[in-house]
């Protein structure tokens, strides 16, 4: 009996803390304007510049955070209840053929405790629960991976666990020199951000 | 609330899947419908968001031409010592009409299209001498939308002080690198008075937008 009660704590536990439905994420992308530095094209007369590529660091900057209900079954703003490894996946709209992006994450960010009501302590014992929160590159540190232009077939780029703010991602961008230069080229590109949360346990 | 327990997510390891249906957000949910321990739930919505942003990607206008193979010209060659009867020497080698190609590559600031000049510098050659250059032949060259845009000039240009065009007009492209790739040239001296070529009169080629 006493294992019975045991067990229907626990159940009731992780159905407070992992709701599933009107999740309301919130996903804020900031992009720098990717401008090819005059030092990164070909050297050599002849070549085609797709050969080269350039890579902008920290050029954009995501930022995760969403309204959830807690332990305590408040429904409030409050990322410290937040228990979710999320998976951020991208594909692009409108890229000119002959054209290709890579992206990789840089700086992992940090946590947002902002609603955390106990000072960092119900933080802490989620993360004992459901890993260290933070930011993890697909494939390990530096590894890029190229941007699909197939929203079916939406690639993983890295993951994070619980709401954090601050990540930032590295392009690699590499495009003929068949294409014109400026920005005409693509001026209708659209790079697609989808956050998509999983179970850790 | 109560139906939102955390079995209705199947487990999943960390980095999978690797690739979703972004167009779809039922598809990745991580169950559409469950049913345990006599519960049926449904995932209407997955945590998480999606946003669209337009990054601007400004690429570099290119403008780069040299002459293959490079120890014999580079961007602008310079001919010296050159007697009548004797092939054309450049830093003590001789160049047969075969060796020498001109590559190029052209990216427009935008879409606006280019010529490949030549011309020359330096003191002019003495008087009855004259150096010609001409395309021989030429690989195919495609343009973003395909189709060859080599565009030779192949008649004879006799080199001054005033560009000639040597390729018509062409849209952003690459000649491709190297010797056998991009356009073929054959130089003429004409030189009966037997002079020597000034130290320091240069070929000049340039890419020249119209």
């Amino acid at each position: 009996m006493k294992n019975k009660i045991h067990i229907i704590i626990l159940f009731l536990f992780f159905c407070q803390i992992l709701p599933a439905q009107d999740f309301a994420g919130t996903l804020v992308v900031n992009t720098q304007p990717l401008n090819q530095p005059s030092d990164q094209i070909i050297k050599e007369a002849g070549a085609d510049d797709i050969a080269e590529g350039f890579i902008l660091l920290d050029a954009a900057t995501l930022s995760y955070t969403t309204t959830e209900q807690n332990i305590f079954n408040a429904a409030v703003s409050n990322c410290s209840g937040n228990n979710y490894r999320y998976g951020v996946y991208i594909h692009a709209i409108n890229l000119p053929v002959g054209m290709t992006i890579e992206a990789r994450l840089n700086e992992p960010g940090s946590a947002d405790l902002s609603g955390d009501p106990v000072g960092g302590v119900l933080a802490t014992l989620l993360q004992g629960i459901f890993g260290a929160r933070g930011a993890y590159p697909r494939g390990g540190s530096g590894e890029w991976f190229e941007i699909p232009t197939n929203g079916n077939n939406a690639i993983l780029i890295y993951e994070f666990v619980g709401c954090r703010q601050g990540m930032t991602l590295d392009f690699r961008v590499k495009a003929t020199s068949r294409l014109g230069g400026g920005t005409a080229a693509n001026a209708n590109l659209q790079l697609v951000y989808t956050v998509r949360g999983k179970s850790l346990i | 609330m109560v139906a939102s327990c955390f079995m209705g997510y199947a487990q999943e390891t960390d980095f999978t899947p690797q690739t979703i249906n972004a167009n779809d957000p039922n598809s990745y949910a991580g169950n559409a419908s469950v049913t345990q321990l006599g519960l049926t739930q449904s995932v209407v919505a997955p945590p998480g968001d999606q946003r669209i942003n337009n990054p601007s990607i400004n690429l570099q206008p290119i403008q780069m031409v040299d002459v293959e193979p490079e120890d014999a010209f580079a961007g602008s060659s310079s001919l010296t010592n050159v007697e009548a009867g004797e092939a054309v020497s450049v830093g003590g080698g001789s160049i047969d009409d075969s060796d020498l190609w001109l590559n190029y590559t052209f990216r427009a600031a935008a879409y606006e299209n280019a010529e490949i000049r030549v011309y020359s510098i330096g003191t002019p050659l003495p008087a009855g001498m004259s150096i010609q250059v001409q395309i021989i032949s030429n690989t195919t060259i495609e343009s973003y939308f395909g189709g060859n845009i080599a565009n030779p000039n192949t008649n004879p240009v006799s080199i001054s002080s005033s560009p000639q065009t040597l390729v018509y007009s062409f849209a952003s492209s690459y000649s491709g690198d190297g010797i056998g790739t991009g356009y073929q040239l054959k130089y003429t001296l004409n030189n009966p008075g037997m002079e020597n070529i000034p130290a320091d009169y240069q070929i000049i080629y340039e890419i020249k937008t119209q």
